[in-house]
């Protein structure tokens, strides 16, 4: 039954003598493992081609709804991080294994007669190919892919006469629109793969042609390709799909970072690693003439070379050129793209920038993943520039940490090199209010150190906890010390259980014990507020460090409660803070919402919860 | 290619036959030709329809706009960048009144406070470029500072109270001097900006109307809260000529 079955489509459609054709390719010598990059690419493609059609059928390419979309295939769709995870890590496996194959093919001499028409459909493959991972970088129209592509396509205006014209078509106008996003896409999912699709029919058709090329001397008896080669390719490719697929699980998917905004500077701005080394290289170059030279000239002249290595390699002098030339070009590569990432690990600047653009993103997929919010018809910019916990994190990196500096003690967060304002970070802690305690750190860099308040106070407060810590923790009758060590750890206790942080039952005791010496005569309340006692000679320490004070404290630090009294002082505006408030600052100020959400930042509360799913 | 002998084809007539072949196959191979083509020609104009839309406004390309009162560009020199409102047009989607760009704003405190208005974006490539401290000017002043404080006898040299800072780039390095111009080349790491950040002009017109012909930046406002004002203008990057964009 199934035999007649088959017969007769056999008969109807000649199917398997095709199959038979296509699998019983002889391969001289027998089936090889050194044979395998070719079909692993082929692989790679097909899996890009179904993932990318699938990803396809969620993606919206707009300005308004390209972030949102790829938003809700990363963090929303079941099974999608994995899926757009295997896309972008397939796509650098695809550069990865293009380098190996080329290498081979000349290493092998493979180029050579009757084989230049297929090296050269090769070399036509590989700029598809990386023209595909340059149009797929933007599509998910976030900080990162539209910072690149603005580099990468200014490159393209650059090029003598044609450039601006060129320019303004791949753009779609002569700024970044939704008509950029739909080419881009078109490129990307149309025009492209149907280019690849067609060089590497021929590809294949010119491979059949000529035969494999195989490599000498051959130590086996011929073998065809089914199954001994196919095995070894599958396990190949299985091989390949292994790692993608591991890369997209351990890094959940691939990156999303912050809506893309024209308006607003991106100084985490890197191209994808395996376009580093181009990067590197265009900073060794100046001036319009320079520019042009390393950004066309010379790629132009190395693709050249390529183009021209069946030629050149005729003669056998000619092939070790090629083999040299290869060899210097991948050397030069690999010590360009090491260069930069040295020169990006010790740039700290970057650390801050890409510090500063992960917390936008995590602000932007907390608020597209709101449960009682989401994106805006509007799109993710303008849920970005709107909504107040976003503007709250935009005036932290872009106002506060200008002054304030946000570092652990391990240099974990965001190094401001000059901080002219206190270190943010554990504010609201004991060790915090500790440190301010601290007769030698009030006047270093993470308290005072750099404000006109250190030299100011030193009479006063730095004298005053001298006197404090002098004695260590010998409190002696008429020694002038108020408090000792163990008492001013108590005291930061208790402003600790002012600013309502965590506490367990001993640090609670120490914490009731230290609101007494708060109180004690000739201590803080000698100058501070506290309660009923006291008065305003320094800021208010009622509630200290909690959710109000910081808020009032952002909105207005010349406020009577806070630095108010240093009005009439000639370097209170150095000394103390802007406001931030909307009331005390009609013209830049900002709203409730957004300060308390930065309060909240302050006192480590902000919460950004990142949906796992 | 010829076609397939057929058997009983009358030899006298072949002549005239090969003739009429001839032509069928210049006639096939054209239409043929043409109709692939046909979609890629009606294709091809909105391709290129970027290219056909040019619309420049009278005064040339950007728009005058008040950046933020005067008062809000700090008075020892630092610069600070401030956000611009204006026009959208993102091809359907319109928008007013909406952010598309970013100033730097400076008081030139060397020369009596003028105001110094930049683009943001990066002459080299179209990245954003910020003001960072000049470690090295810092470093020069503090050990100049030094100097005087161990040698307090005779005139001292006048200070310069400009603040230190460049505009730096954080893609490629590029860097610039407070006044734009670009930075010298340090410590064999070249400067790769084609030429100096791009200073924008004072508004075009007054905020009344009339030609700013005297080129000011700063304008009161009917309250007298002076404000500043510039001509906004993104750039061609990447050339040493400074050509500002259709925007």
């Amino acid at each position: 039954m199934i035999h007649s079955l088959v017969n007769w489509i056999e008969h109807r459609t000649g199917v398997g003598g095709l199959m038979r054709h296509v699998l019983y390719e002889r391969v001289p010598g027998g089936a090889r493992w050194r044979y395998v990059w070719g079909s692993t690419l082929a692989f790679a493609f097909f899996v890009q081609l179904v993932t990318g059609v699938i990803l396809w059928a969620a993606y919206s390419p707009a300005t308004t709804t390209a972030w949102g979309s790829v938003y809700y295939i990363q963090h929303e769709m079941t099974g999608g991080w994995f899926l757009r995870g295997i896309h972008h890590f397939m796509a650098q496996a695809m550069v990865v294994l293009l380098a190996i194959h080329l290498l081979q093919v000349v290493w092998d001499g493979a180029y050579r007669a009757p084989r230049e028409v297929n090296f050269w459909m090769g070399l036509v493959l590989m700029l598809i190919v990386l023209a595909l991972s340059l149009t797929g970088y933007l599509l998910p129209w976030d900080q990162k892919g539209y910072w690149a592509t603005r580099v990468a396509t200014n490159l393209v205006g650059i090029t003598p006469l044609v450039g601006e014209k060129a320019q303004e078509l791949v753009v779609g106008g002569t700024n970044y629109s939704h008509a950029t996003l739909t080419r881009f896409f078109a490129l990307h999912a149309g025009v492209l793969p149907a280019l690849l699709i067609g060089c590497l029919v021929v590809h294949l058709a010119l491979f059949r042609r000529h035969g494999l090329c195989a490599k000498l001397p051959l130590k086996k008896s011929d073998g065809y390709f089914w199954p001994d080669q196919v095995l070894k390719d599958a396990v190949a490719c299985l091989a390949v799909m292994a790692v993608v697929g591991g890369l997209s699980w351990y890094f959940h998917g691939a990156e999303l970072t912050a809506p893309a905004d024209g308006a607003r500077q991106y100084e985490a701005a890197r191209p994808e690693w395996y376009f580093l080394f181009l990067f590197q290289f265009l900073k060794l170059f100046h001036g319009e003439t320079g520019e042009i030279i390393g950004a066309i000239v010379i790629p132009g002249l190395l693709m050249a070379v390529l183009f021209a290595m069946p030629l050149l390699g005729r003669r056998p002098v000619g092939h070790y050129f090629n083999l040299g030339f290869l060899f210097a070009v991948f050397a030069g590569i690999v010590y360009l793209t090491v260069a930069a990432f040295q020169e990006d690990a010790a740039n700290p600047e970057l650390k801050n920038a890409k510090w500063a653009a992960k917390l936008e993103a995590e602000v932007a997929l907390d608020l597209a993943g709101a449960t009682d919010g989401g994106i805006p018809p509007a799109g993710a910019r303008a849920m970005m520039r709107e909504h107040p916990k976003a503007v709250a994190i935009q005036v932290i990196t872009d106002q506060c940490l200008k002054c304030h500096n946000y570092q652990g003690p391990n240099g974990e967060g965001y190094n401001n090199a000059n901080p002219t304002a206190s270190n943010l970070w554990g504010f609201g802690r004991q060790e915090w209010a500790r440190g301010m305690l601290d007769p030698e750190r009030i006047v270093s860099e993470d308290f005072f150190g750099n404000t006109p308040l250190a030299a100011r106070e030193y009479g006063m407060v730095m004298e005053f906890l001298h006197k404090s810590t002098e004695g260590g923790n010998n409190l002696e009758e008429g020694s002038g010390i108020v408090y000792t060590r163990d008492e001013l750890d108590k005291v930061a206790w208790a402003l600790h259980a002012k600013a309502g942080m965590d506490m367990n039952e001993e640090q609670t005791k120490l914490a009731s014990e230290g609101e007494a010496l708060i109180l004690k005569d000739g201590g803080c309340t000698n100058c501070h507020l506290y309660g009923d006692a006291g008065y305003l000679g320094a800021p208010d320490l009622t509630d200290w460090g909690s959710q109000a004070w910081v808020e009032e404290m952002v909105r207005n630090p010349k406020h009577e409660r806070m630095y108010g009294y240093l009005a009439g002082w000639d370097e209170e505006d150095k000394a103390t803070m802007p406001t931030f408030g909307i009331e005390a600052n009609p013209n830049s100020g900002y709203s409730d919402e957004v300060i308390a959400y930065i309060a909240q930042w302050v006192r480590g509360e902000l919460q950004l919860g990142q949906k796992q799913e | 290619m010829s076609p397939p002998s057929r058997e009983g084809t009358d030899l006298t007539e072949l002549g005239s036959e090969q003739d009429r072949r001839g032509f069928i196959k210049c006639l096939a191979g054209f239409i043929g030709s043409l109709l692939f083509l046909a979609p890629l020609i009606a294709g091809a104009v909105p391709i290129l329809a970027p290219l056909f839309r040019r619309q420049s406004s009278e005064d040339g390309p950007g728009f005058d706009v008040r950046v933020a009162p005067l008062a809000q560009v700090p008075e020892d020199g630092t610069p600070r960048s401030f956000p611009i409102y204006g026009e959208e047009r993102n091809v359907w989607n319109y928008q007013s009144n909406v952010k598309v760009g970013e100033v730097i704003l400076a008081r030139n405190v060397t020369e009596g406070g003028e105001i110094r208005a930049f683009s943001t974006v990066c002459p080299h490539l179209g990245c954003s470029v910020a003001a960072t401290e000049d470690t090295d000017l810092k470093a020069t002043r503090e050990a100049e500072a030094a100097d005087e404080e161990g040698n307090t006898e005779g005139d001292q040299p006048e200070k310069d109270l400009a603040p230190a800072y460049l505009f730096h780039c954080p893609c490629h390095n590029s860097v610039f001097q407070p006044n734009g111009a670009k930075a010298a080349l340090t410590e064999g790491k070249a400067n790769p900006s084609p030429r100096g950040l791009d200073q924008l002009l004072p508004p075009a017109n007054k905020p009344d109307g009339t030609l700013n012909d005297q080129g000011k930046y700063t304008f009161a406002d009917d309250e007298g809260v002076e404000f500043v004002f510039v001509r906004y203008q993104e750039f061609f990057t990447g050339r040493s000529e400074k050509i500002a964009k259709e925007l």
